[in-house]
């Protein structure tokens, strides 16, 4: 497996698997954005507060992401909902 | 949460696909202009076995999982001429907080389905991810891949 050094995730995640999946990005090296409703209990990544059904929120959030890291490489999407 | 086709609250269902479906939809057009500029991306996409079994009581869930798996196959195809790969994990019943909202006698029921009569662990979803986010993954895009246990069939 390998990562380009510096590689930007964002994950518009919730749950345990994409807590899980946050963590190991950061683990590897990249620099990793976390979308969601609630903040994650883990250090280590930039958190927004954002309803990822929402197309004006996900461009306001896009656009710190774009200001902090010009691009993002990696986009894993895990709204997990039971219903 | 389980309800059948008939007493589901049609508010409820159209919010579950907003959830479960247009927010792949939303996050991926957004995002995918960056990566197109950059010439690279990883895209990974989570589904559930319910898109692919049709899970009974949980028809909007089971409706818009299925979906994820056609959409990821559909912006597959769409940048396969690209180095932008996009696929899909489809898990079966994972040892997450959400199996609290169910009763113990429906969890056991969950584990009687799978083959390995164990549920799967997030540790074992993250790792099939993190392959599927890495320069490895190259040739495979527009797939869906079971964390399962032996219970998906296709």
């Amino acid at each position: 497996m390998h990562f380009t050094p510096g590689s930007r995730s964002l994950l518009a995640a919730r749950g345990g698997i994409g807590r899980s999946i946050a963590e190991r990005l950061r683990d590897a090296g990249a620099t990793v954005f976390v979308w969601d409703l609630h903040e994650p209990g883990f250090d280590g990544v930039s958190f927004a507060k954002v309803d990822v059904s929402v197309a004006a929120q996900i461009e306001r959030a896009l656009a710190r992401v774009a200001e902090a890291s010009g691009t993002v490489d990696i986009l894993v999407t895990t709204p997990a909902s039971s219903a | 949460m389980s309800t059948s086709v008939l007493d589901f609250d049609p508010a409820e269902w159209r919010r579950s696909i907003e959830v479960n479906l247009m927010s792949f939809y939303e996050v991926c057009r957004h995002v995918i202009p960056m990566m197109k500029r950059s010439g690279y991306g990883r895209v990974v996409n989570m589904t559930s076995i319910a898109g692919k079994e049709g899970s009974p009581f949980r028809s909007a869930y089971s409706a818009a999982k299925a979906g994820v798996i056609a959409f990821t196959k559909s912006l597959a195809k769409e940048l396969a001429d690209t180095n932008i790969r996009v696929n899909a994990i489809a898990p079966a019943t994972i040892d997450t907080e959400i199996l609290l909202q169910l009763s113990p006698d429906d969890v056991r029921a969950l584990i009687q389905k799978s083959p390995m009569k164990r549920l799967g662990t997030v540790e074992e979803v993250a790792a099939l991810a993190l392959w599927l986010c890495s320069e490895s993954c190259s040739f495979s895009t527009g797939a869906t891949f079971d964390v399962s246990g032996g219970r998906a069939v296709y």
